[in-house]
């Protein structure tokens, strides 16, 4: 079974090479993205934690930053770590590149750069990869395609799980607030008597 | 002549039904009692190139069908067997479809160069008929220098190839067309060569000169100079593009190498040629190897030509067989393997051919003696030759077997992998190497 | 589209060859996005200098439908249909990675049969991917479609058993959170049995047809070689990667849904060129078919579905489950924020992954080379794509 990696011991061995660069909150481990590549290659590097396999590379849009995520791998004491690095710049979010340890982190670094408009320095190839170059926005943002008055992207609540997060039903009253481009109603919503389609 | 082959040629007549050349005959002296001599060349040649068309034709047709119903049954599947009984129509179906669909160029297309090959192809493919014999006296044009009109024909083909990769403006068809050329032009070396072997020992250049050659000593090629049939019979399938030589038009890589842009009829034409080809090549390689219309004897009592239709039909199903089995090669794997393997045995036999036909002529043996003995002598050569390559000239990557180890409880990077590689015990599997 | 500039830029290259260089310039050739060798909308975009390849890069995203984005609007249960989609020549790997991933948010316990049930189904799955794989690899190095013909009859078994099971032959959708969808019905063990049967003769014959093949040798041999410490660093995973030597199988490294139960081995090549890789997806379907054997011997009975809570929040929180699926690594990367539906939902292809070498595996070698290196890496597009 592939264990966990001690967060704590992978700090240590990070904070050794990198003083300061490495913190652990809530059992994950945090890096500092200014001093990412030499804490990653500390930790690939040392014979105690031998993280040289980066499994997954991805981001997260937690809405205030961005969290890029890898999953580093240990073949031979087989043992996985998941190291985080926040991004707090939303307007023009920046994390050093890992293609120089990882020659697999080329096509992922590239995704996320795509999808999430993540900048890699020192990328040598970072183009978008799915969409075409000049593609308005960033798809896997929350805020992309966000609708006004506070609608955004995902789900409220199970259908018929209860009666604030209820679907709307057909010819109720819409939820999603009107755009001021969309033709506005005349008169007041009609709203469907449910009770008559029931009985 | 027994009796029974002058039965069919009773008061001398045009209707022997083994030799159609009766009728060209009769034509001739008919038309010489009255007309000038160019008049009954004109026509007996119009006459012969109808009945090739006449032959050809339906021929294709049928090919079309043989060839997908046999590959088909290769593969474990039906092929074709909706329309008409057994499925015989399909050709038919498919060239009705290609003759209604548009006719696409591409814009930046050579016009007039883009609409010439599939046409042209044809010539090549329809000459070669001319001199493959049916029968004693039973092909078009019995020429003295067949070898050498066969040969000169066939090579023109390519440059209808070229021709139609070229103008295409396509580069998947100029990489076709290039492959094409390239090929064409290496593979002719071993083909004349193993020609001439049997040139230089029958003594003729005529093709059916060579088929009475083998029906007057009794013996067929393959027997003779069996290194120089193989030889032709890989060359020829190189020219003919088929698999394991097919690069010219490799399916998975260029995707229909220089007949990309043609499509409906024109493809079909292209189509329908290298079908043809495939059929009179297994044609000639039945007549120059394996004796043409001559069976020891049996010819007296068959139809010369259904005896040749029989071997052709076996050629060109191992043809098919070698089609439906093996992968193909590389470029440079089959311009090395010509260059450095099939032109050196085939220019060996020449000079093996030469010896022994110096040696029967001006030693005076005895064929019947002598012809076993060289026989036996050959085929070792032959044997040994392959045994030769098979040994030295296989590339060292391959000299070296391809194991598979269980790793058992060794999981990891790449420590385990060194432990895995450095157990002694058998591998599961290990393919290939000496 | 060409503008000016890049017309100007390209004739000035062409003169440029023309005065200084020897009078040449390398060939660039689009193979796709329709092409036959790319196995779907795939384009390889190489530079060649005649049959060489200097250059190649890939240009990908024309089966983008973005999964990703669409899984945050569906609740867990209803994502289970997008993964079949992912690498639709292996859905039920797909439905069961992300079904881990799912349960180690939500912290279920998956009952024993629905866990066999699962490692049957995966190993089925790998059997059809597998002959798939290696008969497209065959056609790749240019055979009329022989073998592929012959290992599409293991594979159509394999989908008429999925049919019988699930109603579906590829688009699955039959692991659930919790187990399976549906028992097993009464016609699969003896289908199962059959086809057991009927496997090692069939196995057989393939490895008498190709195995000791010259020309499969000639073109498969040597052919894309990488080093085993390239594919670490490259993240290769799966057949890919064990060609090279390297034993790294999840099976076993990581066990899921028992797969510590049952006896099989790994097995590794020795060079990491594409006739190591074809041999390693051959010895492992002889595996997987040990795995069966062993499912149907000891399959428990009981219950296939776990009690799932139909409206079940997991608590905020994340987790990283992967398996080892015809391809490599297959995982699914789930952040839950409480909500009803996946606030990140996150794949991880291999098959996009292992193409992360492709430039290394065929810059040098031939046009042909090329092809059968892509074939070798057995991609799906839309799991590259996703």
């Amino acid at each position: 079974m592939t264990a966990t990696y001690d967060a704590t011991a992978a700090m240590e061995i990070v904070n050794a090479h990198a003083p300061g660069a490495a913190c652990v909150d809530d059992g994950v481990l945090f890096l500092e993205p200014e001093r990412l590549v030499e804490s990653v290659q500390s930790l690939r590097d040392s014979g105690e934690s031998d993280l040289v396999f980066l499994c997954n590379l991805t981001a997260v849009d937690q809405e205030l930053h961005f969290e890029v995520v890898y999953h580093l791998q240990s073949l031979d004491l087989n043992h996985i770590l998941q190291i985080k690095a926040r991004v707090t710049d939303r307007e023009d979010p920046a994390v050093p590149s890992l293609t120089g340890l990882f020659y697999g982190a080329h096509l992922q670094e590239r995704e996320v750069y795509d999808l999430f408009g993540i900048r890699f320095e020192g990328h040598p190839d970072l183009r978008r990869m799915f969409l075409w170059e000049g593609f308005p926005g960033y798809p896997l943002r929350k805020d992309f395609l966000q609708m006004p008055g506070q609608v955004r992207a995902g789900l409220p609540g199970f259908p018929h799980e209860s009666e604030e997060n209820a679907w709307p039903v057909p010819g109720s009253v819409p939820q999603r607030p009107m755009h001021p481009n969309d033709p506005q109603p005349e008169g007041d919503l009609v709203v469907a008597e449910e009770s008559e389609e029931s009985s | 002549m027994t009796d029974l082959a002058q039965l069919g040629n009773v008061l001398g007549a045009w209707y022997d039904f083994r030799d159609l050349n009766n009728l060209q005959r009769l034509i001739t002296e008919w038309i010489a009692e009255w007309g000038p001599d160019w008049l009954a060349s004109i026509v007996t040649g119009v006459l012969g190139a109808l009945g090739i068309l006449a032959v050809v034709g339906p021929t294709l047709l049928i090919l079309i069908w043989v060839e997908r119903k046999v590959i088909s049954r290769f593969q474990q599947r039906y092929g074709p067997n909706r329309v008409g009984p057994k499925g015989l129509l399909q050709p038919v179906a498919d060239a009705v479809k290609l003759i209604l669909k548009e006719q696409l160029a591409p814009r930046a297309a050579d016009k007039l160069i883009f609409f010439l090959p599939p046409v042209l192809i044809f010539v090549p493919g329809i000459l070669i008929w001319g001199v493959l014999p049916f029968g004693p006296r039973m092909s078009v044009a019995d020429l003295n220098v067949g070898v050498l009109f066969l040969l000169a024909v066939s090579g023109t083909a390519v440059l209808v190839i070229f021709m139609a990769g070229w103008s295409s403006n396509n580069k998947y068809a100029l990489f076709g067309a290039m492959r094409a050329v390239a090929m064409s032009i290496s593979y002719e070396v071993p083909m004349v060569l193993a020609l001439l072997t049997l040139v230089v020992f029958s003594g003729t250049m005529s093709v059916n000169g060579i088929v009475e050659w083998q029906q007057q000593e009794d013996v067929i090629f393959i027997l003779l100079f069996p290194l120089s049939a193989i030889a032709f019979f890989f060359a020829a399938s190189a020219e003919l593009n088929r698999t394991p030589a097919d690069i010219s038009e490799a399916e998975s890589e260029i995707v229909a190498g220089y007949h990309t842009e043609y499509s409906g009829m024109r493809f079909g034409l292209f189509y329908a040629v290298e079908l043809g080809n495939t059929l009179v090549v297994s044609g000639f390689i039945a007549t120059f190897f394996l004796g043409g219309w001559w069976l020891w004897g049996l010819d007296q009592w068959v139809p010369s030509w259904i005896i040749l239709l029989v071997k052709t039909g076996a050629v060109y199903f191992l043809l098919i067989w070698t089609r439906g089995t093996l992968p193909r090669l590389r470029i440079d794997q089959l311009m090395s393997f010509c260059w450095k393997a099939l032109v050196p045995a085939t220019l060996l036999f020449v000079v093996v051919a030469f010896v022994e036909r110096t040696l029967l002529i001006s030693e005076g043996w005895d064929t019947t003696v002598a012809l076993p003995i060289m026989a036996v002598f050959n085929i070792a050569l032959t044997l040994g030759a392959i045994m030769l390559f098979a040994r030295v000239a296989r590339p060292a990557p391959l000299r070296r077997p391809a194991r598979i180890r269980m790793a058992g409880s060794d999981i990891g990077g790449l420590r385990a992998a060194r432990e895995v590689a450095s157990r002694r015990e058998e591998p599961q599997f290990q393919v290939g190497g000496d | 589209m060409t503008t000016a500039d890049d017309t100007q830029l390209a004739m000035q290259g062409t003169i440029e060859a023309l005065t200084t260089g020897d009078g040449s310039e390398p060939v660039v050739v689009n193979l796709g996005p329709q092409h036959p060798s790319t196995h779907g909308v795939f384009r390889l975009k190489v530079t060649l200098d005649g049959e060489i390849v200097q250059d190649a890069e890939m240009r990908i995203g024309y089966l983008h439908r973005s999964m990703e984005k669409l899984a945050e609007e569906r609740t867990y249960t209803q994502n289970i249909p997008f993964t079949d989609r992912i690498d639709y020549l292996a859905a039920m790997s797909n439905n069961l990675a992300y079904c881990l991933a799912a349960e180690e948010l939500l912290g279920i316990e998956v009952p024993p049969r629905a866990q066999a049930i699962r490692v049957m189904f995966a190993e089925l799955q790998r059997v059809a991917s597998h002959a798939m794989a290696n008969g497209t690899f065959i056609n790749d190095c240019g055979a009329w479609h022989t073998p592929l013909f012959y290992m599409f009859r293991d594979r159509e078994r394999v989908l008429d058993m999925f049919e019988m099971t699930c109603g579906a032959r590829l688009t699955t959708n039959y692991m659930r959170i919790g187990g399976v969808a549906f028992d097993l019905p009464d016609e699969l063990l003896p289908t199962l049995e059959s086809f057991l049967a009927d496997m090692p003769d069939r196995i057989a014959d393939y490895e008498a047809l190709l195995m000791e093949n010259e020309i499969l040798h000639a073109r498969a041999r040597g052919v894309g070689v990488i080093s085993p410490e390239m594919a670490i660093n490259s993240s290769l995973s799966g057949p890919v990667l064990r060609a090279t030597g390297v034993p790294w199988d999840l099976r076993k490294a990581n066990p899921y849904c028992g797969y510590e139960n049952y006896e099989f081995d790994v097995p590794v090549g020795e060079q990491g060129d594409c006739f190591d890789r074809f041999l390693v997806r051959m010895a492992e379907v002889k595996e997987s078919l040990k795995i069966l054997r062993q499912v149907v011997d000891t399959l428990p009975d009981g219950p296939w579905l776990a009690d799932v809570p139909l409206h079940a929040r997991p608590e905020p929180g994340e987790a990283y489950a992967r398996v080892e699926s015809p391809r490599g690594e297959l995982g699914f990367y789930l952040v839950s924020d409480g909500g009803p539906a996946p606030y990140r939902f996150h794949c991880r292809p291999p098959s996009l992954i292992n193409l992360t070498a492709l430039k290394e595996m065929s810059v040098g070698g031939t046009l042909a080379d090329a092809i059968v290196t892509l074939g070798s890496i057995d991609i799906v597009v839309g799991e590259i794509d996703r």
